[in-house]
């Protein structure tokens, strides 16, 4: 059991916090789904939401949580972006694309490895995540994370 | 302030991290707004004013969006329950709010919820403008049944299972089509580290003999060359197949999506005056593994020529 307001963790490199709460629901057998973490410094949860709010719409996300860590003192934004209640199988070739679109909106490269899990199926997981180029995002943006898979929650790699 | 500290700071609030018991206080906007962006810009007095720990965003599929803002709050249980302290903290953040506790009086029903119906409507200042409705509500987290649970295993039970299966190819006849441009020709360049050159031949043939079988009646040509050991002791084998009725692009990602168990790096799409190029590299097997062979596979896919 677990709760939508889950106990954060928070320092860079940790994986984001499994499942994104209420928008689990909305991942369906054949979405793709790409799930986007951002470690941000802004001072406060609204100067975070301003500062990032612009960049973050050009994903017109499904589901978006802004997390502040008191005990860290920084802000995390977990995103999920994808497709919505797909008729029809997706493809490795629609995981590419909606992670491209992902990264080309924060304005990165597209460098990541595509992986299989027997259990979870395909996933793109980014392999480009130093602060230099988190800093490219926004110059409060110390860490990012990307993973995109086809009709799973992407931070659910509890399995993998 | 960077992310690398790793003693605790003290922001004077509580936070899940410190010892229970606490309290979870949810508020729940429903907005008509439809951007994404115009949502984050509207919720920031709401945000300045009720400072949460999560803030949560998500879009409606009829349109609009739902915006959740959450904090918890701790409370000393010598001195009161879950009960008496979800009804002391709405007062107290509708007074954090600029709202008269009095003229909002909560009460917790049957669930232990204290929840209070719209109750920032005198303060519009606050609210986004497309807000349709709110609601504040505070739970005791330790009681049972409240909104926050989630049973993760009950929604993945509603899943399918993921995993993809094969079905079998159906053999067709065909006739060899070289320079038809709907046909294509997969370089496949494999090299092995931590065998000889019989065995990376063998390894490169078990490979064409797969894919041979797999796609047997797409398959027209399949040429393997001699192994060549580099320089950095690697053996390299090289194998050419020419497949029909398929772009260079579906014949690298159908590749990719045979060959299970390792990493593929991102294909590449280039396009050469009209002639579509896709490569990518698989790497199977652990490399920092003792005594395990390391295979790397490039594939490159063009249109036939």
């Amino acid at each position: 059991m677990l709760t939508g307001d889950s106990h954060s963790r928070s320092r860079i490199g940790d994986p984001p916090r499994r499942g994104v709460g209420a928008a689990l629901n909305e991942v369906r057998h054949d979405d793709v789904t790409v799930g986007l973490h951002l470690l941000v410094t802004s001072e406060s949860t609204a100067e975070a939401a301003r500062e990032f709010g612009p960049l973050l719409a050009k994903l017109e996300p499904k589901h978006c949580v802004l997390h502040h860590s008191p005990e860290h003192g920084h802000h995390e934004f977990d995103v999920l972006v994808g497709t919505t209640n797909t008729a029809s199988a997706r493809t490795l070739r629609d995981v590419e694309v909606w992670s491209d679109r992902v990264l080309h909106a924060l304005g990165l490269a597209s460098d990541y490895n595509i992986l299989f899990d027997p259990d979870q199926g395909w996933a793109v997981e980014d392999c480009s995540k130093s602060p230099e180029e988190a800093a490219l995002i926004h110059p409060s943006c110390v860490h990012y994370q990307l993973r995109a898979t086809i009709g799973s929650d992407p931070w659910d790699t509890d399995n993998a | 302030m960077t992310a690398h500290h790793e003693e605790p700071e003290s922001h004077g609030r509580f936070s899940p991290e410190d010892s229970p018991p606490f309290v979870v206080t949810v508020l729940v906007l429903t907005l008509s707004e439809t951007d994404f962006g115009a949502v984050m810009r509207d919720c920031h007095a709401l945000l300045d004013a009720f400072a949460p720990t999560d803030f949560e965003v998500t879009a409606d599929p009829d349109g609009g969006h739902r915006v959740r803002l959450v904090r918890h709050d701790g409370y000393e249980p010598r001195s009161e329950d879950g009960r008496q302290a979800c009804l002391r903290i709405a007062s107290e953040r509708l007074g954090a709010l600029g709202v008269a506790a009095h003229d909002h009086p909560a009460s917790t029903g049957a669930d232990g919820v204290a929840r209070l119906c719209e109750p920032l409507r005198e303060r519009a200042d606050l609210l986004p403008s497309s807000t349709v409705d709110h609601e504040l509500a505070v739970h005791d987290p330790g009681w049972p049944g409240t909104p926050e649970d989630i049973d993760i295993e009950e929604i993945l039970d509603d899943f399918d299972d993921p995993a993809e299966e094969f079905e079998e190819v159906v053999a067709t006849p065909v006739s060899a089509t070289r320079r038809n441009r709907n046909d294509c020709r997969l370089l496949l360049r494999v090299e092995t580290t931590g065998c000889d050159g019989h065995e990376a031949h063998e390894q490169a043939n078990r490979l064409a003999g797969l894919l041979s079988r797999f796609w047997w009646g797409e398959i027209v040509t399949v040429r393997l060359d001699k192994p060549a050991v580099l320089d950095n002791g690697r053996v390299r084998v090289d194998v050419e197949l020419w497949r029909i009725q398929h772009t260079p692009e579906a014949a690298a990602f159908e590749l990719m999506e045979l060959l299970h168990g390792g990493t593929w790096t991102r294909p590449v799409h280039l396009d050469d005056d009209g002639e579509t190029r896709v490569t990518a590299t698989w790497y199977g097997a652990d490399p920092t593994a003792t005594g395990t062979t390391r295979i790397e596979l490039w594939c490159q896919a063009t249109t036939a020529r």
